[in-house]
């Protein structure tokens, strides 16, 4: 079977490196200037004015899905905010039909201006420090939401305070909390407000529906799913943005888009260059391998049925070794009971002469004459001579010989009726 | 001396006819091959690619080749279905298929197989580094259902890429048949995994691994169980099955793809893992009329591009067999048919040659590369020489 030995081109390439470099180069200057040339193009107007559009449409695009972005995230913070607020306010737990309410009354004797000392208590509670302290006492009370379920209003000289709640002890227990309070209060507001006195007239606890709670409710959770429209309406116009962006960019970049670093680019084409050229050699010389009809190896001739006899390569030497060779051949001879062969040689150099110097010697210490045919000395004496002697061997030189003349010599023995023995290859 | 003697002579002397072939088979496959990458070469290249082989060959086989007068016949039937299905339907592909086919004579089939395999090797090295060092594009497929990325390597598509895989794998194994070893199958199994991996091709990496397993069982059945296999003939009915693979091959695709059904759970699901070959094999039977030499058919599919193909138009059959049926028409069909089986009984004592021939017929099953030259060779071993290996002076034959 035919072997291609890929150290065999690589020894090739390195005895002709001057070549194979100087071609490196050229593929890299051109490869290289196509490089440059390709990242240098300047657009024309139309293809700039192409760009111009084309990259304005894309900032359109990035400018809204950045404000959408935004939106969302702004539309989102509310989402969360009522949710928490729907999830945790108590108002919002409130049994509108069943609201669970604590009342306290308080009335307030003074000399001094009843209006003052009325607005502190109810500043106070609305706005004191009163609900961080209840909140810290009542930890189901988140302070945030007190605001909503404890109200006070004022008549004349009557404070009232309402605290709604949706359970019962709840609600009493704050108020009990905040008649507490208001009572340490007291010491505070005379220190201002001067010298009053405070009776607690009141103190009830009732359950009421109130309509207007549900109301407030409702509009509360109408809010959170206004908010939650609202949000996904957002991110759906983003993905929306988003995929039209993408289809825009699919459909309408334009060609002269990327003007890469010239010289980056340069060298790249240039490596590459480099590296083309080199393929291109060893595919070259592979082709020039397989096509050519130069004899390639002796595994050639015998399977054209033609006996290789001995062989000799470079670094090898004789292969089989020349007495086993030296041997076949006197079989030969003496099975043909001859004493003279004839050593059709296909080419003549210094590497053939030298074999057959080789086979003349050992031959003769056996008798055996070895007349050489050389191509530059073949005529019709010689072949008449090879006609008489009436055997020849072939000997053909690998990479030099081809086909078509051991074809030739092949079909001049069956011609004239020469009996080839077999075939000496060389190289 | 008279003009025929003269030109006898000129042909003889400075004429070589193998290589007169050759040279025209690699100056036509270079084009090919360049042709299924991303290097975009102007037009005009691969045309006059195609006119410097044309030249040469006719240059061969006018000149040079002597037929006998039943081979005579043959080639001018071959001829006149290949110049008909250019007529009818305008594509020129099965011509210079064609002319490739009939020219081959006396030449080395291994010869046309090492330079397919040098040129197209060399071409896909060069695409691939090119597309890695981003001289060409290296296309990108991402399958966002399969986290996914195939990556085509500066070939049009990743199948195509995979294709050329596949029939380099096929080649270098029936090169190597006499010296396979075991580390040639674990480099084939290797470049199926790794084919896999940035190509994510299923079926082309199964009719690549399917090539080293069926290499690597007659390998090892070399010389095994002689006794048994005597005993059931289990080798001739090896032989005489592989022969007719591609018939056979062809007759499943067509009941398959006529028989689809989406409301048929096994067809669908067939179907699915064969990404929609039968669905559209069969609205391009029902949809295209049957031609005797073909039909101008349009095909839209993915190659060249990533964008986002529009697939209410998506339109390609990627069966050989129909897809050749639909384009060049029934009877060059059934002379496709007759070829591969002709050749492969030409090489009916090739076990090898009739495994590639099996393998090639399963691959077509679900590629559309059976007559492209720039993938599939094999087809020219009709007319070819013998492989120098057999015991014949093929060489000497001239």
């Amino acid at each position: 079977m035919k072997t291609i030995y890929f150290r065999d081109f690589v020894i090739r390439l390195w005895s002709r490196k001057k070549q194979v470099i100087a071609l490196v180069i050229v593929f890299s200057v051109i490869f290289g200037y196509i490089g440059y040339t390709k990242a240098n193009k300047t657009a024309s107007e139309e293809q700039l004015k192409e760009i111009e559009e084309y990259e304005a449409a894309i900032k359109e695009y990035d400018n809204l899905i950045l404000e959408l972005e935004d939106s969302i995230e702004i539309a989102q913070e509310q989402v969360d905010n009522q949710e928490k607020y729907c999830d945790n306010s108590i108002y919002l737990k409130l049994d509108a039909q069943n609201i669970q309410v604590a009342e306290l009354q308080y009335a307030i004797q003074t000399t001094n201006n009843v209006g003052f000392i009325l607005n502190s208590f109810v500043a106070y509670i609305n706005e004191g420090s009163l609900r961080s302290q209840l909140s810290k006492v009542y930890l189901a009370v988140p302070e945030e939401y007190l605001k909503e379920i404890i109200t006070c209003s004022t008549n004349g000289n009557i404070l009232n305070i309402t605290i709604m709640h949706y359970d019962k002890e709840e609600a009493l227990k704050i108020s009990q909390f905040l008649a507490e309070n208001l009572e340490k209060q007291q010491t505070q507001i005379k220190q201002i407000q001067g010298e009053f006195e405070m009776k607690k007239l009141d103190e009830v606890q009732y359950s009421k529906a109130d309509i207007s709670v549900l109301n407030t409710q409702n509009q509360a959770l109408n809010n959170l799913r206004t908010y939650k429209n609202t949000l996904s309406d957002l991110n759906k116009k983003l993905i929306d943005q988003k995929n039209a962006r993408k289809y825009y960019i699919e459909n309408n970049e334009p060609e002269a888009m990327e003007l890469e670093n010239p010289i980056k680019e340069a060298i790249k084409f240039m490596i590459f260059g480099g590296i083309f050229a080199i393929v291109l050699l060893l595919v070259v010389m592979s082709l020039r391998n397989i096509i050519s009809g130069d004899l390639k190896a002796k595994e050639e001739l015998l399977a054209a049925n033609i006996a290789v006899l001995g062989s000799w390569k470079e670094r090898v030497g004789y292969a089989p070794l020349l007495e086993q060779s030296i041997m076949d051949i006197r079989i030969f001879a003496d099975l043909n009971q001859c004493t003279k062969i004839i050593m059709n040689c296909l080419s003549d150099d210094e590497l053939i002469r030298k074999v057959i110097e080789d086979y003349k010697k050992s031959l003769k210490e056996y008798n055996i004459e070895v007349l050489c045919y050389f191509p530059s000395e073949k005529n019709m004496e010689l072949l008449k001579q090879m006609i008489d002697v009436g055997n020849c061997i072939l000997v053909a030189e690998v990479g030099k010989n081809t086909y078509t003349q051991i074809e030739e010599q092949v079909q001049l023995c069956e011609k004239f009726g020469v009996s080839m023995w077999g075939s000496i290859v060389v190289g | 001396m008279k003009l025929k003697e003269k030109i006898d002579i000129i042909f003889y002397n400075y004429f070589d006819a193998e290589k007169l072939y050759l040279i025209a088979f690699s100056i036509y496959l270079t084009g090919e091959v360049f042709g299924t990458t991303m290097f975009l070469l102007p037009g005009k290249i691969f045309v006059l690619c195609k006119l410097l082989a044309i030249g040469l060959l006719a240059l061969k086989m006018l000149g040079i080749d002597q037929f006998k007068v039943h081979q005579y016949l043959v080639i001018c039937f071959l001829m006149a279905d290949a110049v008909l299905v250019a007529l009818f339907s305008g594509y020129t592909e099965v011509l210079m298929w064609m002319i490739f086919l009939v020219a081959a004579k006396e030449v080395s089939f291994d010869k046309i197989l090492k330079v397919y395999f040098t040129i197209t090797f060399s071409i896909i090295v060069i695409a691939m580094l090119a597309s890695l060092m981003g001289i060409i594009v290296n296309l990108q497929y991402v399958m966002y259902e399969k986290g996914r990325i195939r990556n085509s390597f500066g070939i049009v598509y990743p199948t195509d890429f995979a294709s050329h895989i596949f029939y380099l794998m096929l080649t270098f194994l029936y090169l190597k048949r006499k010296q396979l070893s075991n580390v040639y199958y674990i480099s084939c199994i290797a470049i199926c995994i790794m084919v896999y991996l940035y190509c994510y091709t299923r079926l082309d990496v199964s009719c690549m691994f399917f090539a080293a397993l069926g290499y690597w069982i007659l390998d090892w059945s070399k010389g095994k169980y002689t006794s048994l296999r005597k005993k059931y003939l289990i080798d001739r009915e090896f032989k005489r099955f592989f022969v007719y693979s591609m018939p056979i091959a062809t007759a499943i695709m067509f009941t398959l793809t006529i028989l689809y059904n989406p409301n048929n759970i096994i067809l669908l699901n067939l179907d699915r893992w064969l990404s929609s070959r039968l669905d559209l094999g069969k609205r391009g039977l029902f949809d295209y009329p049957i031609k005797l030499f073909g039909q101008y058919v349009y095909m839209n599919g993915n190659g060249f591009s990533t964008k986002t193909p529009n697939w209410d138009k998506y339109f390609f059959v990627d069966c050989s067999y129909i897809y050749n049926y639909l384009r060049y028409g029934l009877v060059f069909l059934l002379v496709l048919l007759i070829v591969y089986v002709a050749c492969c009984k030409k090489y009916y004592d090739d076990k090898y040659f009739l495994l590639t021939v099996a393998l090639i017929s399963l691959n077509c099953m679900i590629a559309h590369h059976l007559i492209e030259l720039a993938y599939n060779p094999f087809a020219l071993a009709l007319f070819a020489k013998c492989s120098i290996d057999t015991p014949k002076r093929c060489f000497l034959s001239g």
